[in-house]
């Protein structure tokens, strides 16, 4: 007999949607969250406390991930860590929600594998997603203006945010190079909403959890609809350690601690949903679903590179008193296109918002000469830091290349290093395939262009394309062949039964954009699947 | 959005790369509302005033690292676990560049003509300082320091009076406070 009848790991993105499903279904779900369980009355604005130590995730003295990005030595980081709390990575995100388009679902049969990547078609495709796309938008809560989105989709539930003046000068500045922009959707409130206070704008958005609930996280949108059915056992600072096998070889329990004791949750299916380099760590460490040889493989983040535009005070779009925080344009115009410049057909997007609120961050950026130079000190520095805050004001561009997957990005477990808990940690090696970096060059080019259409001074920031740590996934793809991967379309693992996987790790292809809402949509699917196999009895 | 979350420095491969530098934490305090000043030595912290002075100069109309207490920030952060762990490593430093300040003629950093500390800090930033430290890492952290200290909220112990956020003309600070909204 189990505890319960689904043991979820994890409540972010993938593990708070699958819980909400599952109870709502009516089965039993404990779910074991490595972090604390905050309220919103817990969140404060602290810039140095929430944004610059580790409020969200493990500090690199304790729990580190080894990381050998583009080619440099590993060294023991926070990078790769996500969110641990209630809530995951949903928690502190800025919520950008994009739809994958019909094609992100058969790329390589559509437009072909760049040579040395190893992408692959969904096993899916849009129509079986789209259901849940718009499901979860009603649920948790998204603002948008849908006809302005280049494909066709039902309209969101609740209006566009309100926008920083400066928004009719770049949307000007994008229509005179002959682009064309949107608002970009997110998944914070423009009205009050499900019981839920409407956003008051007040900035402290991206890295910070929400006060007032107004920020469509998992923690404020579906996990208390789990909770009200009554079938969630909600564990915080459970760190999960091993999955656990029947004698049929059938996942059945996982091992988890809250720090001193050893504890065992049993389930008739096992949901992992960690993060992709947390999941791939925990299944690797239990080694299980690994006949492939897949697991860990294929990480997959984003092709990301940063500009900015810098606009001399005084200056019409910039008065003092009124400004609303946001700025969201997104161009999509590459997001599959045929121009000669890039090396695939799917490049990706072109983002544009306001500087972060945490100056900071802003100075820091201000004072970067990039990795070989110092940064800007003395004299120098006090200019720099006037000419930032003082005599302009910024509109900053960043790209979501396509990441194609490729030998040289994956997660494994770190044969010497070890965490607090005596758990080998994760070792994680990354680049860019070379079409990613080139799309995220062309694709900056293209968002600077805009910049100076605006009349902005632009100042490309000194640092070659990066990942985007936080949109991680990948490492235990879904696939339709059992040797290119790790899961089915159902989410099942092909060697373990009733082991699931409903998180970023399940995603095939990252999408060129941000894709938690594509994790949330896949999750709900998946738990559906879950849900619908329990009611046949075939758990 | 959320990709700013770079971090910074390597600090575990801070202290990695500097075995030779026995660690002592400090007693651990996790609230810094009551922590005491006191992970540096008046020498080492006069050291760190000194040279935040000359990282984040100020002047007449914008207050510098010296005017917003960036060294006591310093202090208070390195009691704090776990940056605390950095506090051997945070000394080390300061000794080596008081010892550079007496090849200089100086009894320490701070005595010294400000041309001739800057040429200090600039051997550092540029990892020419003859020492077995980790030189630029250490200028990197000094100076991400300097910024935090500027900027972050007076109850760490830096940005005194919010002179750094009057400097920058940080808008709106009320809304800092949760629930607080646009007028």
């Amino acid at each position: 007999m189990s505890d319960y009848d689904v043991v979820i790991v994890g409540s972010g993105a993938g593990g708070g949607v699958a819980a909400w499903a599952l109870t709502a279904a009516g089965l039993r779900v404990c779910v074991l969250e490595k972090g604390p369980h905050y309220t919103d009355a817990q969140f404060f604005h602290d810039e140095l406390t929430i944004c610059r130590r580790w409020f969200f995730t493990p500090n690199p003295f304790d729990e580190p991930n080894l990381v050998a990005a583009h080619g440099k030595p590993a060294s023991p980081t926070s990078n790769g860590w996500i969110s641990c709390c209630v809530g995951g990575g949903t928690v502190h995100m800025s919520g950008f929600m994009y739809r994958l388009r019909p094609d992100d679902f058969r790329l390589r049969t559509l437009h072909g594998a760049p040579a040395n990547s190893t992408l692959v078609d969904w096993p899916i495709g849009y129509a079986d997603l789209a259901p849940y796309y718009e499901e979860i938008e009603r649920v948790v809560g998204i603002s948008g203006d849908a006809t302005k989105l280049p494909d066709q989709q039902p309209a969101f539930p609740l209006g566009p945010i309100a926008q920083h003046p400066v928004a009719p000068l770049i949307d000007a500045a994008i229509a005179k190079v002959g682009r064309r922009g949107y608002q970009t959707p997110r998944a914070i409130l423009s009205g009050a909403y499900a019981g839920r206070a409407a956003c008051h704008y007040c900035g402290f958005c991206a890295s910070y959890g929400c006060e007032t609930g107004a920020k469509s996280s998992t923690l404020t949108s579906v996990i208390p609809l789990a909770q009200r059915t009554g079938k969630l056992e909600l564990v915080p600072n459970a760190m999960a350690l091993a999955i656990e096998k029947d004698a049929r070889g059938r996942a059945n329990a996982v091992v988890w601690t809250d720090g001193t004791a050893r504890h065992r949750a049993s389930g008739r299916a096992i949901v992992i949903a960690a993060g992709a380099v947390q999941t791939a760590r925990l299944l690797l460490a239990s080694d299980v679903a690994n006949q492939s040889g897949m697991l860990g493989k294929h990480l997959m983040f984003s092709g990301q590179r940063k500009s900015s535009g810098r606009f001399a005070l005084p200056h019409a779009s910039f008065k003092r008193g009124r400004d609303f925080p946001f700025l969201d344009r997104t161009i999509a115009d590459y997001y599959l296109t045929r121009d000669a410049r890039f090396a695939h057909a799917k490049a990706g997007l072109i983002m544009f918002l306001l500087p972060h609120i945490n100056p900071i961050f802003q100075a820091e950026q201000a004072a970067d000469r990039g990795e070989d130079e110092p940064p800007l000190w003395g004299a120098a520095l006090t200019k720099r830091l006037r000419e930032t805050f003082l005599e302009s004001r910024r509109v900053e561009v960043e790209t979501f290349a396509e990441f194609f997957p490729h030998a040289g990005s994956h997660v494994a477990l770190d044969d010497k290093l070890k965490d607090k808990y005596g758990q080998p940690v994760a070792r994680i090696t990354t680049s860019l395939h070379p079409a990613t970096k080139q799309a995220a060059d062309v694709l900056l080019d293209e968002g600077e262009r805009v910049l100076a259409a605006a009349g902005a001074t632009v100042e490309r920031a000194p640092r070659p394309a990066d990942v985007y740590w936080f949109l991680q996934a990948g490492t235990a793809r879904m696939v339709r062949k059992a040797s290119d991967g790790v899961i089915g379309a159902d989410g099942q693992a092909f060697d373990v039964g009733n082991l699931y996987v409903a998180d970023g790790a399940a995603l095939p292809t990252a999408g060129g954009a941000p894709f938690t809402l594509t994790i949330m949509a896949n999750a709900l699917r998946i738990a559906r699947g879950i849900a619908a196999r329990a009611s046949r009895g075939e758990l | 959005m959320s990709l700013r979350r770079r971090e910074f420095l390597d600090l575990v491969a801070l202290l990695i790369a500097l075995p030779a530098c026995k660690e002592k934490p400090p007693p651990a305090k996790q609230e810094p509302t009551v922590a005491p000043a006191g992970a540096l030595d008046p020498q080492a912290y006069r050291t760190f005033d000194a040279a935040a002075a000359r990282i984040l100069p100020g002047d007449a109309t914008f207050a510098g690292a010296r005017e917003t207490g960036v060294a006591a920030f310093i202090d208070q952060q390195l009691t704090i676990a776990p940056m605390s762990k950095l506090a051997p490593l945070m000394i080390a430093l300061a000794h080596a560049l008081d010892d550079a300040a007496r090849a200089r003629g100086g009894s320490e950093l701070g005595v010294l003509p400000p041309a001739k500390q800057d040429e200090v800090l600039d051997a550092l930033a540029r990892g020419a300082l003859g020492t077995k430290l980790p030189e630029r890492e250490l200028f990197r952290l000094l100076h991400t320091f300097v910024l935090e200290g500027f900027l972050s909220d007076p109850r760490h112990g830096g940005n005194h009076e919010q002179r750094g956020w009057r400097a920058i003309d940080f808008p709106e600070p009320h809304l800092r406070t949760p629930g607080g909204h646009h007028s």
